[in-house]
């Protein structure tokens, strides 16, 4: 039965997985209300992966924390502000994601983006087994996606930083900044002129980072500048990944929403979580 | 015996063993499909609306295809208004030109009117007369004449030539302004558009706006300075000639009046019967001077022969000066018309022919086979 669960899961991350390649191959063609509408759906995935995750964490704390009988848990339990808040940062992530996802470059990119998809129930489900000593039922399921989530992320940015470390850049050594930046934005076309715009500053960003890698630190060295480009590197990729990887996670709560045998934690039986 | 009722667990396990292995086939199908699509398809490009790269006196700008077409018209009138300046600006230097030339050839009306009124031009004419009858010689020896009184080299030869070369500078000043000005105003209006340079030596396979240098429109258009001057000259050489504007002339004065012609002729007619009337007369006063009677007859004879010739071409010249003069004054402008109409043919037949290659060009430069 967890079998064909898991399996459930990975086909459906399966189905999430090509639909983002869709908009990477369609994208640039595609009109504003169209790439408007992906947006929102990839919103809504987001923030259910969000929302849950932060749903689940308030629950611990209120359980570990206040009284069932306070007033204070029910008014901290999680409600319109909490998904508002959630909904705000899926609505920037989102944007950040499909904006990534149009400007990956190589196939890789999208096979790693895949195995880590397909892997991501197998191994939830592999430390599901594992934790079953050790942690309540109510949280094991949500404890193993959320370790396996944070793993995959893991080596995801660490194999994307691994080839980005082997790609080949734009040689702007000998260009100015404003040469740099032009060359990069010259590339973008797209049907919506907003998506253009908005490519345009990715690509812009991108530019005035390689560029400045070239010029701040041209030799290999351990200066505050070369820090500060790694890092801005790793925290580019690292919130992409995440991103990723959180819309997957929303993809796996979407059945949530319609089963009626989700376990919850309710206010009378808050010691669930213990 | 004892029967045991199968359980549903046991009933359903391979069906749901069944379901699994097709699930996870169909899933390993997918994976392959969703594998072999990335590995294989490429995102699709837009090209809705291309933009163009313009390269221009080493500066670059990005333009839409409504902007290029609005380049590209505002070309093609600037240059074709161009034309009909370089038009005007040229009459008015040959027209200039012409005057001055022609007011220093009719300064030298008198001087050949003085020639046909005078004994030697008399003479020389009778001559060439009797010559050309005997097939001695050929031509209208007055005609040749007019030509080197009137149309010196010095100054006939040498104001078409400069006539010429002043145009021409007119003519190339006009295209290089008209060149300059759309520079400076295309670089006014796209200012806004100006994007950097494209860094050298970059390739990439990237689809990027492409690059139109319109600096090898601005040299066409420089090659275009040279295009047929040779017309010109052409037209100068056929009119401006001494040699054919003389006898142009003179044909044209005798055309003019033939009152006149006649009444040449009959003066002429008229000198003749006075000459031998006026030689008669000498000799008669010799008769009486006995052995040289014949001597002094002859001397006589010649004597008043002149004289008579002398007293005619006087009043010939009292009477028909002023009208011989008026009438090459008259011939001279139905030249300088003549002359001014060939020239200016010749002229916007050359400014016409640059127009037209510089229309071409453009449309070239601009057509979208091979800008866009």
């Amino acid at each position: 039965m967890r079998t064909n669960q898991m399996l459930k899961k990975m086909a459906g991350l399966l189905a999430l997985t090509a639909a983002l390649w869709l908009v990477y191959l369609y994208g640039r063609v595609l009109d504003t209300p169209v790439l408007i509408l992906i947006w929102i759906v990839a919103s809504l995935l987001l923030g259910l992966g969000l929302w849950q995750r932060a749903k689940t964490r308030r629950r611990v704390w209120l359980a570990a924390y206040v009284l069932p009988s306070s007033g204070v848990f029910r008014l901290l339990r999680g409600g319109f502000l909490m998904a508002l808040g959630q909904g705000l940062v899926a609505t920037v992530m989102a944007l950040y994601l499909l904006l990534a996802v149009l400007r990956l470059e190589a196939n890789w990119q999208w096979l790693a983006l895949l195995c880590a998809a397909l892997a991501l129930p197998v191994v939830a489900a592999m430390l599901a087994r594992v934790l079953q000593a050790q942690v309540v039922p109510a949280l094991r399921e949500e404890l193993s996606l959320r370790l396996a989530l944070n793993g995959l992320a893991g080596a995801l940015l660490l194999y994307l930083v691994w080839r980005a470390l082997g790609t080949q850049y734009p040689d702007f050594r000998a260009a100015s900044l404003e040469q740099a930046v032009w060359y990069a934005v010259s590339s973008e076309q797209t049907r919506s002129p907003i998506l253009m715009m908005l490519l345009e500053m990715a690509a812009a960003s991108d530019a005035l980072q390689a560029w400045l890698a070239q010029h701040l630190m041209p030799a290999p060295g351990t200066s505050v500048w070369q820090a500060t480009v790694w890092c801005l590197v790793l925290a580019r990729e690292a919130l992409f990944v995440w991103s990723y990887l959180l819309l997957c996670r929303g993809a796996l709560a979407l059945p949530l929403l319609f089963s009626t045998t989700t376990p919850n934690v309710t206010d009378e039986d808050p010691n669930a979580l213990r | 015996m004892h029967y045991a009722e199968p359980s549903p667990e046991h009933s359903s396990a391979p069906r749901s063993r069944l379901r699994q292995a097709l699930l996870t086939l169909l899933l390993v199908l997918a994976c392959l499909f969703l594998f072999k699509q990335i590995m294989t398809q490429v995102p699709r490009q837009w090209s809705g609306n291309p933009g163009q790269i313009v390269e221009l006196d080493d500066q670059y700008y990005r333009l839409n295809q409504a902007q290029m077409e609005w380049l590209a018209s505002f070309t093609s009138e600037r240059f074709n208004a161009a034309q009909t300046l370089s038009e005007e600006r040229v009459h008015q230097q040959i027209d200039a030109q012409l005057d001055s030339l022609f007011a220093r050839v009719s300064e030298r009306l008198p001087l050949f009117a003085d020639w046909y009124y005078s004994l030697s031009g008399e003479y020389s004419r009778m001559a060439m007369a009797a010559l050309s009858t005997g097939k001695l010689v050929e031509g209208d020896f007055v005609a040749r004449k007019a030509a080197e009184v009137l149309f010196p080299d010095p100054i006939w030869q040498g104001g078409l030539t400069r006539l010429e070369n002043d145009s021409n500078a007119v003519l190339l000043d006009q295209q290089a302004q008209t060149r300059a000005a759309w520079l400076s105003e295309v670089q006014r209006l796209l200012a806004t558009q100006k994007v950097p340079a494209p860094i050298a030596g970059l390739g990439d396979t990237h689809v990027r706006p492409e690059l139109q240098p319109l600096d090898a429109l601005l040299l066409e258009l420089d090659e275009l300075d040279a295009l047929s001057p040779l017309r010109n000259r052409v037209a100068i050489s056929s009119l401006g000639a001494a040699g054919v504007a003389g006898p142009a002339l003179w044909r044209a004065v005798a055309a003019r009046n033939a009152l006149g012609s006649a009444r040449v002729v009959a003066a002429t007619s008229a000198r003749g019967g006075s000459r031998l009337g006026g030689a008669a007369a000498g000799a008669l006063l010799c008769a009486p001077g006995g052995p040289v009677a014949v001597v002094c007859a002859a001397g006589a004879g010649v004597v008043t022969w002149l004289a008579t010739d002398w007293l005619l071409l006087q009043l010939d010249e009292a009477w028909n000066k002023e009208e011989l003069l008026r009438h090459m004054t008259a011939a001279l402008l139905d030249l300088r018309l003549g002359l001014e109409a060939e020239l200016l043919a010749a002229y916007e037949a050359r400014i016409a022919a640059i127009g037209s290659a510089s229309q071409a060009a453009i449309s070239q430069t601009f057509s979208p086979r091979t800008s866009l």
